[in-house]
């Protein structure tokens, strides 16, 4: 889905170092002499694995086919620490070599396999004839080539008179798609039972049921080249002669069609050989040395042998597609750059693209690459990417990740308010928040924290005691006293809470961990957990008295934890603004030291959130998960300046948008530095 | 399949070599590798109250040595003589919970749950109430798909199958009886096409992708942690390719002739080997933590053949008569033929044992034989067998015979488990694994 996009902006110039030159080949960057900067620069890793929704995207790009059904089922990254596209920790695992593994043959398979799918990817290769079944087979129930294992030919058919199989072998020309079909029937016993059938494609049952009158019965099923059986199993014999009963299973015939035939190429292997190259290419992202042009075309004639269809030239295809789907060059994303220099222009255009999109670079960007102007119009290529449909959805990612929207549907809470379409809407909310203050505001990180208002439906108005007549979702203003950007929106709070009560606890890590980058110690290993509530006392009271001054939590939780969680005492198990804790008068008011501004009190939730959206703390952590984000790996020493270039234009009001491009100009994002 | 290409694999700084080249004897920190449990249906020949004598156990407690054990030839464990210096035998072990109806069933509900046995579900069709050992372990390892591998053979549609692996309480795992298609499902073949010319290609394709990840290692500037990864992923794939390689061809071609007749009771130790051959393979490769082997169907009723005589029903000689209940015609030399039984299987585990010690990883694991029951005649949940071979990298102590006099086996599972590196949240042993009734704890004597 794309946001509105309602503003035009521009960059603000707030990059270090010098522009790169016209000329994508000649390199005119800047020395570690020249920029001191390139000196002290975090190191980005030089191998990046392919998240999994890049590697689906790629292949969607190289292949025009949706192969979501293998990302999905690819084993997940367990990450300990940073985003989901943490260069540091992506890797191949024996898993996942084998998740990818299956996915490339059966793309190959595929590639082959579909006369559109070919015909997109080998333009180089024109067929005359081709089919979409290249076979169809029928074998009669009582010819000599279908054996039984029990019963006999009757008439014109097979009577399996006792449990047993019919089985007929079929030579497959073409691995593909195959319908397998038979017309069987069945006798009845003295029951409701009809005669239990399977048919099953090399012993392995495809589909089951019970027939008494005649019926086709047929299932679809991906075969490869060669020798099949196709059987039919009779499995629920009865004989009760005494009652005249006798089931059987009557089978009339057993058929297989389909596969795909390309047809006829118009092109000899080495009038097609120049695919080679241009596929390959296509798929590294980058020109090929003239050492692997020379591998590749032998792995193009090769597949003759390994594949041995008789169709050289699909069988080539097949196997370099195939090979190309498991090579490094196309699972990561390298760098082979050396250091104290600008990234070569591929494969800037491939981080680019993969970091701010999660795609490879598309035709304009390799237009540009290909004539040489891609350093020039860097710029107008990261405007672009951001403002598509995929940029947007990457930014939103990043939110996602730091909000962790996907935990609530998890929310579970005992009021009548509350049901699980609740849930969808918070979610709902929070995106479509997100994706208005940054797309069609052009928000800053300021506003983020401080908007007045929220993208609802008429349900969530009533909990933020706003009316609204639609059901759909539109922008609705807040009461400014009650309400203070993201943070004081409905699901955040009802994410961030215990059954029933709210949890300064929970949320009060939040904010520390999530808005001022805080590192906090992991709690002992034996927490007793917080008494059962009691009527008599707030929920802060509560708290307090469990964590607070006096207390094995007071080093922890009364300086750090409790404050900002207390700030949102207004708001309760779902989000909804409150006066009155068990009917005593809410107490949000506290004081917390920030390292760079001091200690700063609030009486209110709006009152804190405000004092967060201008804290440089706050500017400096969003700075820092922005920086982490786009680069694809966590914050290091050495990107201190980077971080306070960024900080200082987040301070200055540059716009979530317009921090976004600076960082893809960043030297750290463009440039590999000393190493 | 044979590796008859780059026997040795260089990946940038790291020579990787065959693991039948690597040694077996060296006991290090690193947690036990793999957990296997290979059952036997209906007891042992233990003597009880039937008036028989033990012909199972060793003489005496205490050490184990491969002279000790062959000096008792008359003694079914002698069979493992071999392996005696790896061995654990923990007697005086018994199961927790009575039956619900039927004695094989309730006591293949807890051979590897230590769960109670359900109380709607009765006879034949009682369910563990519990996980099994194997899935506990297994999930705990993800970088090895964290399911146990589940392999069966015997017949089907009979009284009593699948008994050991639970996923959870009532949600018995479904086991696979062939051993091809358990291979080729390790190979990541799911259509039955797998052949020699898969392999080639697998082959061809994985020179290129190591080849391309060999250069991308000589690159002066990659840091550790990326050369890190690029031998991850290189180790992947050798890992897999040991799976394809390891095989001979007529092994394959074994399996493959057999596919399909797992059933009959003359193919049930070939196939039982088959299977055996597979899960050393997938040990030796990484590719599983897990494993269990189910011999027969939940009664074992296998005509086996010995010393070229078919046999009886198994579970017929097991009650000493020509029925499956209680009465029949009594079967002359049941106890001689029941112990008889009992060495095929110390044999066939023996088989397992070699393929172990071949691939140099028997200590890195944990090979158990175990049983539904103690003894056949009385279906007893008493001194049930649970034979170890194998320290888990050098977690438990072995070489010994111990008596526990009437401990539950919760605790024997919980001492394995802990040999696995798992522990509690604050980094205790793991004591409560099984029904949370029985006494928790671990077994002291076994760790090393």
């Amino acid at each position: 889905m794309m946001y509105p996009i309602v503003f035009t902006w521009f960059l603000s110039s707030g990059c270090s170092g010098e522009k790169p030159s016209n000329d994508n080949t000649t390199d005119t960057s800047p020395s570690v002499e020249d920029d001191p900067s390139l000196q002290n620069m975090g190191i980005n890793p030089r191998i990046h694995r392919l998240t999994h929704l890049q590697w689906n995207n790629s292949v969607a790009s190289l292949l025009n086919i949706d192969a979501s059904s293998f990302s999905d089922n690819f084993q997940q990254s367990t990450l300990s620490a940073g985003f989901e596209n943490n260069g540091e920790v992506l890797a191949v695992d024996t898993i996942l070599f084998q998740d990818y593994q299956r996915a490339a043959e059966s793309l190959g398979a595929q590639v082959v396999s579909d006369l559109n799918t070919y015909a997109y990817v080998v333009s180089e290769d024109p067929r005359e004839g081709g089919s979409t079944i290249a076979y169809t087979e029928r074998i009669e129930g009582e010819s000599e080539d279908a054996i039984g294992t029990t019963g006999a030919a009757s008439g014109n058919r097979y009577n399996l008179w006792s449990n047993g199989t019919l089985s007929v072998e079929f030579d497959i020309p073409h691995a593909g798609l195959y319908t397998l079909r038979t017309l069987v029937s069945g006798t009845p016993c003295d029951d409701d039972l009809g005669a239990a059938m399977e048919l099953r494609l090399d012993g392995e049952a495809l589909v089951a049921t019970e027939v008494l009158d005649p019926i086709e019965v047929s299932v679809e099923s991906n075969i490869s080249t060669g020798t099949h059986i196709v059987s039919i199993a009779f499995s629920n014999d009865c004989y009760e002669p005494d009652l005249g009963f006798d089931r059987n299973l009557l089978i009339d015939w057993i058929e297989v069609e389909g596969g795909v035939d390309l047809g006829t190429s118009t092109q000899s292997l080495t009038e097609v050989t120049p695919w080679v190259e241009r596929f390959v290419s296509e798929a590294f992202r980058r020109p090929l040395t003239s050492d692997e042009v020379a591998l590749w075309n032998e792995v193009f004639v090769d597949g003759a042998t390994l594949l041995a269809s008789g169709d050289d030239i699909a069988d080539g295809v097949r196997l370099v597609v195939t090979a190309v789907l498991q090579s490094p060059d196309f699972l990561y994303r390298i760098e082979r750059t050396e250091p104290n220099t600008i990234l070569d222009p591929f494969e800037l255009a491939s981080k680019l693209s993969f970091q701010v999109c999660n795609t490879p670079p598309d035709s304009d960007m390799v237009s540009d690459l290909d004539n040489g102007n891609f350093i020039d119009n860097y710029t107008e290529h990261a405007e672009r990417l951001l403002l598509s449909e995929c940029g947007q959805e990457n930014l939103l990612q990043l939110h996602k990740e730091l909000f962790h929207w996907d935990g609530y549907a998890n929310i579970d809470q005992p009021d009548d308010n509350w049901d699980t379409e609740l849930n969808t809407l918070f979610k709902e909310e929070i995106e479509q928040f997100i994706a208005w203050h940054i797309y069609t505001e052009n928000g800053t990180v300021k506003e983020l924290y401080t908007a007045d208002y929220t993208i609802a439906n008429d349900r969530l108005a009533a909990l933020y005691g706003v009316e609204s007549t639609t059901s759909e979702f539109t922008r609705i203003d807040l009461d400014p006293t009650e309400r203070s950007g993201i943070l004081t929106l409905l699901g955040p709070l009802a994410y961030k809470s215990d059954v029933g009560q709210s949890s300064p606890i929970h949320r009060g890590v939040f904010i520390n961990d999530i808005v001022l980058c805080k590192s906090l110690p992991a709690p002992p290993d034996v927490v007793p957990g917080l008494p059962v509530q009691d009527p008599t006392l707030t929920n802060r009271e509560r708290v307090e008295a469990h964590t607070g001054e006096g207390t094995c939590g007071e080093g922890c939780h009364s300086a750090l934890i409790n404050p900002p969680g207390f700030a949102f005492e207004q708001y309760d198990e779902l989000g909804r603004f409150r006066t009155e804790d068990n009917g005593l008068p809410v107490d949000a008011g506290d004081d917390y030291y920030f390292i760079l501004d001091g200690l700063q009190s609030w009486q209110t939730g709006v009152e804190f959130t405000q004092i967060l959206a201008e804290s440089q703390e706050a500017h400096q952590c969003y700075a820092e998960h922005v920086l982490s984000y786009f680069l694809g790996r966590p914050i290091q020493d050495d990107d201190e300046h980077f971080v306070e270039t960024l900080y200082q234009a987040s301070k200055d009001n540059t716009s979530i948008l317009d921090l976004v491009l600076l960082t893809v100009e960043l030297d750290s994002f463009r440039y590999r530095g000393a190493e | 399949m044979k590796l008859s290409r780059r026997r040795f694999l260089q990946a940038g700084s790291a020579t990787l070599l065959l693991p039948f080249l690597e040694s077996d004897t060296r006991a290090n920190e690193e947690p036990a590798s793999f957990m296997f449990f290979f059952r036997q249906g209906n007891g042992v020949t233990q003597g009880d109250s039937n008036g028989e004598v033990n012909r199972f156990w060793p003489n005496e407690t205490g050490l184990l040595t491969p002279s000790i054990l062959a000096a008792q030839p008359d003694k079914v464990l002698s069979e493992l003589a071999p392996w005696a210096d790896h061995l654990i035998v923990p007697k005086g072990l018994s199961y927790g919970h009575s039956h619900n109806g039927c004695g094989h069933s309730g006591g293949g509900n807890q051979c590897l749950t230590a769960a109670r046995v359900s109380e709607d579900l009765s006879s034949n069709e009682s369910l563990a109430m519990g996980e099994s050992i194997d899935g506990y372990i297994a999930r705990h390892f993800p970088q090895r798909g964290g399911e146990p591998l589940t392999l069966y053979t015997g017949p089907r549609n009979g009284y009593l199958e699948e008994v050991l692996s639970y996923r959870g309480p009532k949600q018995l795992r479904p086991a696979e009886d062939d051993p091809w298609t358990a291979y080729q499902r390790m190979l990541g073949v799911t259509d039955g096409s797998y052949s020699e010319l898969v392999f080639e290609r697998r082959q061809s394709i994985n020179d290129i992708i190591l080849e391309q990840i060999n250069d991308l290692q000589r690159n002066p500037y990659l840091s550790t942690a990326d050369k890190q990864k690029l031998e991850l992923h290189f180790d992947s794939i050798r890992e897999f390719e040991l799976l394809a390689a390891s095989l001979s061809a007529d092994e394959e071609q074994a399996m493959a002739t057999l596919s399909g007749l797992g059933t009959l009771n003359d193919n049930r130790i070939t196939i039982a080997r088959m299977h055996l051959d597979l899960v050393a393979l997938a040990f030796s490769a990484n590719y599983a933590t897990a494993a269990t082997l189910q011999i027969g169907d939940g009664n074992d009723g296998t005509q086996y053949t010995i010393d070229g005589t078919k046999l009886p029903s198994f579970h017929w000689i097991s009650h000493r008569i020509s029925a499956d209940g209680s009465e029949g015609e009594a079967i002359v030399g049941a106890e001689d033929m029941h112990h008889s039984v009992d060495r095929l299987f110390a044999q066939t585990f023996g088989h397992f044992l070699n393929k172990l010690e071949a691939y140099g990883i028997l200590d890195k694991g944990i090979s158990v034989w175990c049983n539904d029951l103690g003894n056949g005649v009385s279906h007893s949940y008493n001194n049930v067998p649970f034979i170890s071979v194998g320290s888990g990298n050098g977690f438990l102590r072995t070489g010994q015979f111990v008596d526990f006099e009437g401990l539950t086996h919760n605790k024997l599972f919980n001492t394995y488990i802990n040999a696995f590196g798992i522990r509690t949240d604050d980094g205790e042993y793991i004591s409560d694994f099984g029904d949370s009734e029985l006494e928790g704890g671990v077994l002291e004597t076994l760790i090393s």
